[in-house]
C-alpha cells in the first residue's frame, strides 16, 4: 500500500497533536500535493481570515511521487493564505520534508493556531512533540544545520519570517518555498522550525520500480541539455534572453536589456566560483550551484546558487552587475530567509522611487542609486529587520506603494501583490496572460508559459508566436493544468522537457498502482486550479485582479529585440475573454455549477 | 582484486539517490533508515557518502568486536552472517565509518549488492566509484573517519 491515509495536525492553540483519516475516494482523486493540497485548504481554510492570525492553516503535502525512487520527484508543496496576495497561497520546494514525512507515516501535515512562544515541532513516526526552541533568531543556515542532526529533514524560517516580513520564505534542506510570503505566516505562528524523520517502509506498488526508474534516470542524464543545465544551472540562458528576446527585466522594468550582464552570467562565474554541484533530495540532474568566495571583500560567502531569477532580481533589476555583490545578496536572502525575487523586485522599485525622488535620503537612510551594491546589500537587511525604510518595504512593493503614497503605485511591479520573475511579459504575450491569471500573483512557474513563447513550442504546442494573443487563453489554461499536475505528483519543472506529459502515467502506475489516462490526470490539475479560483473568489479577488501592472501595460520595451512591444489593457481583457471561456468559467472569471459540484464532492 | 565502493564527496550533490536505491535494492521498500550507504551534512557545503570500506579504510573493528563470530572476512569482503547476529551491538560501536546498523534485530551493511553496487550505478555525479580497494585513495577513508566521529553521536543507531 502505498498511501498513507491519514493527516497529521499539530494545534498550537491548544497543544495538540491528532491525526485525522484521509479517505481513498479522496487520495485517489487527488494523488497528493498542490491538488491534495487546495482540496484540504478549500475544506479547512475559512476566508477573509487575518493571514497572519492563528486561524491561518498551514498545510504540507509531499508530491505523489516524492519518496518513490522516480528521480527529482521530492517537491512538497506548502500552502497557506499568503499575507502578500490575501489569497491563494501555495509553494512548492525540494529538500527531503516529503519523503521523511511519507515515511512517518502521512500523507500530509497540517498546523493550525498560534504559538504563546517560540516554538518548533519534532516528528518521528508516531511521535510528535511541540517543542519550546532556542533557535529563534538564528539564522536559517545555523537552523538546519542544528536541525538535521540525527538524521532529521526541516523546514525552518530565518529572521524574516519572524518579524513576519511579507516577503519571506521557508527554507527546506538548502531549497526554499520562496514566494508568497509563507515564512512569515510561520513567523506569526512562532513557528520556528519544523523537524522530520520517519522510520516506516515505503511500499510501492509496481514490482521493478528500479527498471523504471533506471529508465527516467538515464533519459536524465543522456538528455543533450543535461550537460549544460548542470554546469551553469537555470541561468544558462540569460545570454540569450538578453541578445535574442530582450526580454531580461532590467531596471525596475524600465529595460528589458542588461548591457552590463557579461559578469553574472553563469558562463562567467560557474567556471570561477562554483566549487560543485547541489541536488534537491532525489534529483540526479543537480541544477544548484555551491558558490563560494574564497578571497576579497566577500570572502567567506557560500550560498547555493545564484539560479536565473535571482540573477535577474538581485542583478539586471537593480542594475548589479557585480557578481560577487550578487551572491552575497543571494547568501543573505537565504540566511535571513527572504524571497531573492520579492526582495530584489521590491529594491529595484524603491531605487526608482528613489531615482524619480518620491524616496528621499532622507526617507531611505542612505544613498539608493540602482547599481549601488553595498546599497543593496543594506536595504536587504533593513527589510529582514524591519529597519527604516525597511520596514515598510518588508510589506511587499504593492502595499509599501500605498504607504509611500505620491504616485509610487505607478512604478510598483506586481500581480495581486506578488512581484514577478523574470520574464519581460511586454514581448512574452502568453507569459502576460499567464502572469495576470495565476491564482498566486505574478508567477512563472504555475503555467511556464515563458517556455512556449521564448521557444516557440513544448509537448503538443508549436508555432507559438510570442507577440500575438491568438489562442493564448486556451493555451495558457493547458499549461496550468500540466503544472499544477507536475506540483500534484512532485517531479521537477526544470526536468519537464524530460518528464514530458505522456510519461506520467507509467510513473503513477508503477508507484501508487493507480491507473489513469493523461487526460485524467490532466484533469486533476484542471480541477485543482478551479479549486485555486474558487478560494480567491471567496477572498473577494475579482476579474480586476487579473490583471497587470500599468509598466507592463502602458511602458513599451524601448530597445532590443522585442522594442516596441507592450502588452495593453485591451489585448489583455481579450485573451481573459479567452482564457475564462477555456476553462468554462463566466466573464467574471466564476467556475461553473458542474465544476463547484465536483470540487465540493471531493 | 577486491572492488569496494569508495566516495568522492567534492562531487557529491546531497542528492541522496543511493540512500533511496540501496534499501529499494536490498529490501524492495523505499527507507533511508535501512539504507546502508548515509550521505551526512555536516556543513552547508559538505556532503559526504559514508559506507563500508571492507577493511580497506580501518582494520576490520568489527570482525574482533564480534562476540558471536557473526562477522567474517569471505574473499577479501567483510559479510555479516544475520543468523548468528544477536543485537549487541558491538560491532556498530567499533565501526569507525559507523556503517553498521541494526534494525529488526540484525546488524547490517554494504554487501556490494553481490558485485554491481546500485549505489555507483545511479550515481550522476561519479561522486561514487566501484575500484579496486588496493588501489583506493586512503586518504579520502580518513576524511571520512573525522567526519563521522563528529557526527556519529547524531546518527549511528537512530533507526
Ligand atoms: S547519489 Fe552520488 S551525488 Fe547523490 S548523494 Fe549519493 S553519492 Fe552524492
Amino acid at each position: 500500500m502505498y498511501f498513507n491515509y491519514r493527516m497529521l495536525i499539530v494545534d498550537l492553540d491548544e497543544k495538540e497533536i491528532y491525526t485525522e483519516e484521509l479517505s481513498k475516494k479522496l487520495l485517489e482523486n487527488t494523488l497528493g500535493g498542490c491538488a491534495l493540497g487546495a482540496a484540504l485548504q478549500y475544506k479547512n481554510l475559512k476566508p477573509n481570515i487575518d493571514p497572519l492570525s492563528g486561524d491561518n492553516v498551514i498545510i504540507i503535502a509531499p508530491g505523489a511521487l516524492t519518496g518513490s525512487l522516480i528521480p527529482t520527484a521530492s517537491k512538497t508543496a506548502f500552502f497557506a493564505k499568503s499575507p502578500l496576495t490575501n489569497g491563494w497561497g501555495e509553494a512548492v520546494a525540494g529538500g527531503s520534508i516529503g519523503v521523511e514525512l511519507r515515511s512517518c507515516g502521512y500523507e500530509a501535515l497540517m498546523i493550525k493556531g498560534k504559538g504563546d512562544q517560540p516554538v518548533q515541532i519534532r516528528i518521528e513516526n508516531d511521535e510528535a512533540g511541540i517543542e519550546d526552541t532556542d533557535l529563534w533568531g538564528k539564522d536559517t543556515y545555523e537552523c538546519s544545520e542544528k536541525l538535521s542532526r540525527g538524521g532529521f529533514s526541516t523546514a525552518c524560517i530565518g529572521i524574516a519570517g519572524e518579524n513576519l516580513v511579507k516577503i519571506a520564505s521557508i527554507e527546506c534542506d538548502g531549497r526554499q518555498t520562496g514566494r508568497i510570503g509563507l515564512g512569515a505566516v510561520m513567523g506569526s505562528k512562532r513557528l520556528k522550525a519544523i523537524a522530520v524523520k520517519g522510520s516506516r517502509d515505503i511500499e510501492m506498488a509496481g514490482k521493478n520500480i528500479e527498471g523504471i526508474a533506471r529508465k527516467w534516470y538515464l533519459n536524465l542524464i543522456n538528455h543533450p541539455s543535461y550537460k549544460d543545465d548542470t554546469k551553469y544551472g537555470s541561468g544558462e540562458f540569460l545570454d540569450w534572453m538578453n541578445s535574442e528576446r530582450g526580454t531580461f527585466p532590467t531596471k525596475n522594468w524600465q529595460k528589458s536589456v542588461f548591457e552590463d550582464r557579461k559578469e553574472i552570467d553563469p558562463y562567467y562565474w560557474a567556471p570561477r566560483y562554483s566549487v560543485k554541484n547541489n541536488a534537491c533530495f532525489s534529483c540526479t540532474k543537480p541544477c544548484g550551484k555551491m558558490f563560494t568566495i574564497k578571497e576579497g571583500k566577500y570572502a567567506g560567502t557560500k550560498v547555493d546558487g545564484p539560479e536565473y531569477e535571482t540573477l535577474y532580481s538581485l542583478g539586471g533589476e537593480v542594475c548589479n552587475s557585480d557578481i560577487e555583490v550578487l551572491a552575497k545578496a543571494n547568501e543573505l536572502c537565504d540566511r535571513y530567509g527572504l524571497d531573492t525575487i520579492s526582495t530584489g523586485v521590491t529594491i529595484g522599485f524603491a531605487m526608482e522611487l528613489y531615482e524619480r525622488g518620491i524616496l528621499t535620503k532622507e526617507d531611505v537612510g542612505l544613498k539608493l542609486n540602482f547599481g549601488d551594491g553595498d546599497a543593496l546589500l543594506e536595504m536587504i537587511r533593513k527589510i529582514a529587520y524591519r529597519e527604516g525604510i525597511g520596514d515598510t518595504l518588508a510589506e511587499g512593493s504593492a502595499q509599501a506603494a500605498r504607504i509611500i503614497g505620491k504616485n509610487a503605485e505607478r512604478y510598483a511591479i506586481h500581480v495581486k501583490g506578488l512581484e514577478p520573475p523574470a520574464y519581460d511579459a511586454r514581448g512574452l504575450k502568453g507569459m502576460a496572460l499567464a502572469f495576470a491569471t495565476s491564482p498566486r500573483g505574478a508567477c512563472h512557474l504555475r503555467s511556464g508559459f515563458y517556455g512556449l513563447d521564448l521557444t516557440g513550442k513544448w509537448w503538443k504546442f508549436e508555432n507559438v508566436d510570442r507577440f500575438s494573443t491568438e489562442g493564448k487563453g486556451e493555451a495558457v489554461a493547458t499549461m496550468e493544468d500540466v503544472m499544477s499536475l507536475y506540483d500534484t505528483l512532485g517531479v521537477c519543472k526544470f526536468s519537464r522537457h524530460v518528464y514530458l506529459v505522456e510519461g506520467l502515467p507509467e510513473l503513477v502506475k508503477a508507484v501508487t498502482g493507480l491507473k489513469f489516462s493523461v487526460e485524467e490526470l490532466l484533469h486533476i490539475g484542471e480541477r485543482t486550479n478551479w479549486i485555486k479560483k474558487l478560494i480567491n473568489l471567496k477572498e473577494g479577488l475579482t476579474r480586476k485582479d487579473d490583471s497587470l501592472p500599468p509598466r507592463m501595460t502602458e511602458d513599451e520595451i524601448k530597445e532590443g529585440p522585442s522594442k516596441g512591444s507592450k502588452i495593453t489593457v485591451e489585448e489583455l481583457q481579450i485573451m481573459l475573454d479567452d482564457y475564462y471561456a477555456a476553462r468554462g468559467w463566466d466573464s467574471e472569471g466564476k467556475p461553473n455549477e458542474e465544476q463547484v459540484k465536483e470540487v465540493d464532492a471531493l | 582484486m577486491v572492488k569496494i565502493v569508495v566516495p568522492h564527496p567534492e562531487k557529491c550533490t546531497f542528492c541522496r539517490y543511493c540512500e533511496l536505491i540501496c534499501p529499494y535494492f536490498h529490501e524492495h521498500v523505499v527507507n533511508l533508515r535501512k539504507s546502508r550507504i548515509n550521505v551526512i551534512r555536516p556543513a552547508y557545503d559538505l556532503s559526504f557518502p559514508v559506507t563500508c570500506t571492507h577493511g580497506y579504510g580501518c582494520d576490520k573493528e568489527c570482525i574482533d568486536a564480534c562476540p558471536e563470530g557473526a562477522i567474517r572476512d569471505v574473499d577479501g569482503i567483510v559479510k555479516i552472517d544475520e543468523d548468528l547476529c544477536l543485537e549487541c551491538a558491538s560491532c556498530v560501536d567499533a565501526c569507525p565509518f559507523g556503517a553498521i546498523k541494526i534494525y529488526k534485530g540484525k546488524a547490517w551493511k554494504c554487501d556490494l549488492c553481490g558485485g554491481n553496487p546500485r549505489c555507483v550505478a545511479f550515481c550522476s555525479q561519479g561522486a561514487l566509484t566501484y575500484e579496486d580497494g588496493e588501489e583506493a585513495d586512503k586518504q579520502i577513508f580518513e576524511e571520512m573517519k573525522k567526519v563521522v566521529e563528529d557526527w556519529r553521536k547524531d546518527y549511528v543507531l537512530q533507526l
